[in-house]
């Protein structure tokens, strides 16, 4: 089991996982919106398709942040 | 309360919760599967049971990926070989005693919910005609 400290800019909480999870179950799971920003795990942008690899692929065995960071369109 | 058991190099954790409870709490009252504490003002989960197909035991929680033969659920790990055999216990007790008590606490709380689950669907089903 590993700790997810996983949210948005804003909004953050900590819960327990699988690691053989894969990152969209637990975005789903904690309704986590991830179609209007850009994932970070460990501070690492995902790329298209990782949100479908698992905890574990990413060799994380302990704790780690996924965030989605929403961007303001006033960032020119 | 859990079972640890040493053989050989590997360690095996049987839970006193059986697989068929744990997937029914799961899916009617997922939250009794896990330690909450207060952090910050902010509830968070402290320990947490799961069961899944890879063995993991952290000091987060335990996912359990297989049933003994009464059907109680089970995690397998190895014990690093070079551990020589008179101290894999003090090994086991170091590495997992974290997890094992927070085990323990919390599979008391799922027998507690567990008795308030089966009233619960004793009356759902009380409450079901067949026409």
């Amino acid at each position: 089991m590993i700790k997810v400290t996983i949210g948005t800019n804003t909004n953050r909480k900590a819960v327990n996982v699988d690691p053989n999870r894969t990152i969209k179950s637990v975005l789903d799971e904690q309704d986590i919106n991830y179609t209007t920003g850009t994932l970070h795990l460990d501070g690492a942008t995902l790329q298209p398709g990782e949100i479908n690899k698992t905890f574990a692929d990413f060799g994380i065995t302990d704790s780690c942040y996924l965030i989605s960071v929403v961007k303001a369109d006033n960032a020119r | 309360m859990a079972k640890t058991k040493i053989l050989g190099t590997a360690v095996t954790i049987t839970s006193a919760v059986k697989v068929a409870d744990f997937k029914t709490l799961a899916k009617f009252k997922p939250t009794a599967l896990a330690l909450t504490e207060v952090v910050d003002g902010v509830k968070e989960e402290k320990f947490s049971v799961a069961l899944g197909t890879s063995p993991s035991v952290t000091k987060y929680g335990i996912v359990f990926d297989s049933a003994n033969t009464d059907g109680y659920a089970e995690v397998t790990l190895q014990i690093p070989a070079s551990i020589a055999a008179d101290k894999r216990k003090e090994y086991v007790a170091d590495t997992y005693g974290y997890a094992l008590l927070n085990l323990n606490q919390l599979e008391g709380q799922i027998a507690e919910v567990m008795a308030e689950t089966e009233a619960d669907f004793i009356a759902i089903n009380d409450g079901i005609e067949l026409v």
